[in-house]
């Protein structure tokens, strides 16, 4: 590592290490400011255009006018001001946008896209087309669920549920292994979106869904969601020949569903073997409020499971002057610490609630 | 004589080995830059797809467990509870542990949020003598504190996962003030993805920046070089090559400042360990062992996203003793977990990890300052014709300004919070002059950290809390401004 000249060359090489840094700082900085300006300009458009679809929707600005000023408009301005609306309004207005905007080539290019290409430009445009009632996207989004990947599916099987496509909640409980990597609770809000429309066939799809899978769960979770008292009889039979996960989403949903009916079914649960299962029960006994259930409650303060004498004993909490007085006799007669501890929790946040409503229901 | 002989070793096998050192550390922080911005787009894709609006109907967001531990954090900690407070976020609680705190922190929890002692069953089993009490509050029942006996942030972590009641805990710094949506943000990959256990999110330093009613006023530099020096170095470090490493599913670094975690893995995985200064991070190589062990990809993830903004040091003295806790902790994580490498369990993406660890970044100082000594020798014995200066300035000084620049650009991508075109280009000027002093004291302090772990010391090292910047405290100019 030796040379001649050295002074020169290392000049040269400080002179050249200095121009790479500069140039690479200017162009950091030039991106700086062009993101922010550019950020800044769809911001300013696509709130524009939002106005004039209200505008539309209010009647001061006629159909053609607004599928000028659309179709002007940049796609990503376009998509941008469209998703403003997405999520907050239905029905007529939702039918009236949607046939205004359906014919646009925003649209046509987003059908195109759907069809071909990469997995995230497939999925965005079935989010994109999932924001207009447009009848003639169905065909081409269940194309686009069926075919995948699970990021096409899930943002089609999307866009299908705001359009109550019961067809496509019926191939998704028949294809569960399809979503099968989503969280429970993604799946939960996905057959939400069908609507409580979807009941008739929420129910049918699930005497034939695969409740080893997490999408046939999130059907059982659904169905205590809306409170589908015609689901009680079916889901207290799986409460008890279930396998373990779905017997706990079945406990959940009786629950949810808050039918005094259940109780028997409930308690018998309470002696499960899972204690997953004894915990969900207690606890959905709590939201039934039966007084009945009180006996059945009070010795699973001595369960082995923490979870099962937290749960019993908020159960018994909310099971009025009743229940407090059981839970008094256990606090202060139990030859168990752990049932003396969960009742004593308990009474006192129940003392603390008088003072401050609404503690116990964010606690228990 | 000593002239010629360092001249000799600087030209010899050696003298390559640290350029070629200086090399390879500038290549790996250079491609895990670009990785980065391939991250980013791929985050912002997920940002254009992803359905956060159901996170917001209450049955369906994954509750969360916040947990805080604390240890003489009187100045912040109130401050940093109702900024926690404000988080948007469907369902959560607020699990504070203060951990045989000194000052005045248990008391001024108590004043500010009315708290009494309280009944609470525990969930796991933990040495009840070390509780000395639970306190919550009829007006905040979200809210738990536990007041223990000092026994270090693993402890205090662990006695708080026997009180907190969800599937998913989030860590937190007690100086560490949350953006409203950044619990949102880490829950998003565990509402997308079944097999995601653990989401980490940026860590911003937050001296310069105004706070007040627990939440954030206005964000700013510090004025204090050391402070700027360090953003500078965050953006690189803890966003740039987070995110790079994001890419190829090695993330093996989540901050303990903010990280959300499934309960289940993490007391599968054996909870955290109290034997290491480093337990967040040897808990996450230990979480990625087990995911890989349970046929579970892309289970650590990161989230540019979410952002937390710290407290940190304003004292080259505090900073020293973080900086030698961090390394020692990596140390030990390295250490404990050496089965990522040399058993079944073996990736070959974990395993380029692993060595980068181990080769960039934990013997990285140790190199870095003997081919300093050698370069400020070879220029003391005049030998100015040598070769070795001029390449050792290009490989450390400039490789690391073109990274840290590559750490700016980012930030502007990802996660862009400076509104002002000033305080860019300051960090500019900045990310040189790290390079130029700081980066060196830094390595030296690191190597401090090594020897601790050769000493078996274990050294926690307090930090001196300031408490974050109120506006009644902005000089008046800046207050009418």
């Amino acid at each position: 590592m030796q040379l001649t000249g050295t002074t020169q060359l290392l000049a040269v090489a400080l002179a050249v290490s200095s121009v790479v840094a500069l140039a690479l700082a200017a162009a950091v900085l030039v991106w700086h400011r062009w993101s922010r300006m550019r950020d800044a300009r769809v911001g300013r458009d696509s709130h524009a255009l939002a106005l004039a679809f209200a505008r539309f929707l209010s009647g001061r600005l006629d159909a053609p006018a607004l599928r000028l000023t659309s179709h002007g408009a940049r796609p990503q301005v376009f998509w941008a001001a469209v998703e403003t609306f997405a999520d907050s309004f239905a029905g007529e207005e939702w039918a009236r946008l949607s046939a205004v905007l359906q014919g646009l080539d925003h649209v046509a290019r987003e059908r195109h896209r759907l069809e071909n290409g990469r997995a995230w430009p497939r999925a965005l445009a079935a989010r994109h087309l999932g924001m207009l009632n447009d009848p003639a996207n169905r065909e081409s989004l269940r194309r686009a669920m069926a075919a995948g990947p699970p990021a096409v599916t899930l943002m089609a099987a999307l866009a299908l549920a705001r359009m109550q496509d019961h067809a496509a909640l019926v191939w998704l409980l028949d294809h569960s292994e399809r979503l099968e990597r989503l969280s429970r609770h993604q799946l939960v809000a996905l057959i939400k979106r069908f609507g409580p429309e979807a009941l008739p066939t929420l129910r049918f799809g699930l005497a034939a869904a695969d409740l080893q899978r997490p999408s046939g769960l999130a059907a059982v979770d659904v169905l205590g969601l809306w409170r589908d008292t015609e689901s009680r009889l079916p889901l207290e039979m799986l409460l008890k020949d279930g396998e373990r996960e779905a017997r706990i989403a079945a406990a959940r949903a009786l629950g949810s569903i808050g039918e005094g009916d259940s109780v028997d079914a409930l308690c018998t649960a309470l002696r499960d073997d899972a204690w997953q299962v004894r915990a969900q029960a207690a606890r959905a006994l709590g939201a039934l409020a039966v007084p009945a259930a009180i006996a059945a409650l009070a010795p699973s303060l001595r369960d082995t499971s923490w979870w099962v004498r937290r749960n019993a004993a908020y159960a018994l909490g909310s099971l009025g002057e009743a229940g407090a007085a059981v839970l008094s006799g256990i606090a202060s007669q139990s030859d168990d610490p752990f049932a003396r501890g969960a009742a004593s929790e308990v009474l006192q946040a129940i003392e603390w609630d008088r003072e401050c409503p609404g503690g116990v229901s964010r606690v228990g | 004589m000593w002239a010629d002989r360092t001249f000799l070793l600087a030209d010899s096998l050696f003298g390559r080995f640290v350029l070629f050192y200086g090399g390879l550390i500038f290549a790996q922080y250079f491609v895990l830059g670009v990785l980065a911005f391939i991250d980013a787009r791929r985050e912002l894709r997920r940002q254009q797809i992803s359905d956060r609006l159901s996170l917001f109907e209450g049955d369906l967001a994954p509750p969360i467990s916040i947990l805080v531990p604390a240890y003489n954090e009187g100045p912040t900690i109130v401050d940093a509870i109702r900024s926690l407070m404000h988080l948007r976020y469907p369902s959560f609680e607020i699990v504070v542990v203060n951990d045989g705190s000194t000052d005045h922190t248990l008391d001024a929890m108590v004043a500010a949020f009315r708290l009494r002692p309280s009944l609470r069953t525990l969930r796991a089993r933990v040495p009840l003598d070390r509780i000395r009490g639970v306190y919550s509050s009829p007006d905040y029942p979200f809210l738990v504190v536990l007041d223990t006996i000092n026994g270090g942030k693993a402890r205090a972590l662990n006695t708080a996962l026997a009180v907190a009641r969800h599937p998913l805990f989030c860590t937190i710094d007690a100086d560490s003030m949350l953006e409203r949506d950044t619990l949102l943000q880490l829950a998003l990959p565990f509402y997308l993805d079944a097999s995601v256990v653990v989401t980490g999110g940026v860590v911003r330093p937050a001296n310069g920046s105004v706070f007040a009613h627990g939440g954030m006023v206005k964000i700013g530099l510090s004025h204090r070089a050391l402070v700027r020096l360090q953003t500078v170095e965050y953006l690189r470090g803890m966003l740039a090559g987070r995110m790079g490493w994001n890419v190829i599913d090695s993330v093996y670094i989540v901050s303990g400042a903010l990280g959300l975690f499934s309960r289940e893995a993490v007391l599968a995985a054996g909870g955290y360990r109290t034997d290491t200064v480093g337990e967040d991070m040897e808990l996450v190589m230990r979480l990625q062992r087990w995911a890989r062990h349970n046929g579970r990809s892309r289970a650590i993830r990161f989230v540019s996203s979410a952002v937390a903004w710290t407290e940190v040091p304003e004292t080259i003295s505090t900073l020293a003793r973080q900086r030698a806790r961090w390394h020692q902790g990596l140390a030990e994580s390295l250490w404990i977990n050496r089965r990522l490498v040399l058993s079944e369990d073996f990736a070959p993406h974990h395993g380029v990890a692993v060595l980068s660890q181990l080769l960039v970044e934990l013997i990285g100082p140790l190199i870095e300052l003997l081919g300093l000594g050698l370069t400020l020798a070879v220029i003391a014995s005049g030998h100015m014709h040598s070769l070795f200066p001029l390449l050792y300035f290009c490989m450390f000084v400039v490789g690391g300004t073109v990274n840290s620049f590559l750490g700016l650009a980012l930030e502007t991508v990802v996660c862009p919070r400076y509104a002002r075109g000033r305080d860019f280009l300051i960090l500019m000027a900045y990310a040189v002059l790290e390079n130029l002093g700081y980066r060196q004291m830094t390595a030296w302090f690191r190597l401090r950290g090594l020897w601790n772990v050769v000493k078996r010391r274990h050294v926690w090292g307090d930090m001196d809390r300031q408490g974050h910047t109120a506006p009644e405290n902005l000089p008046e100019a800046k207050r009418a401004a």
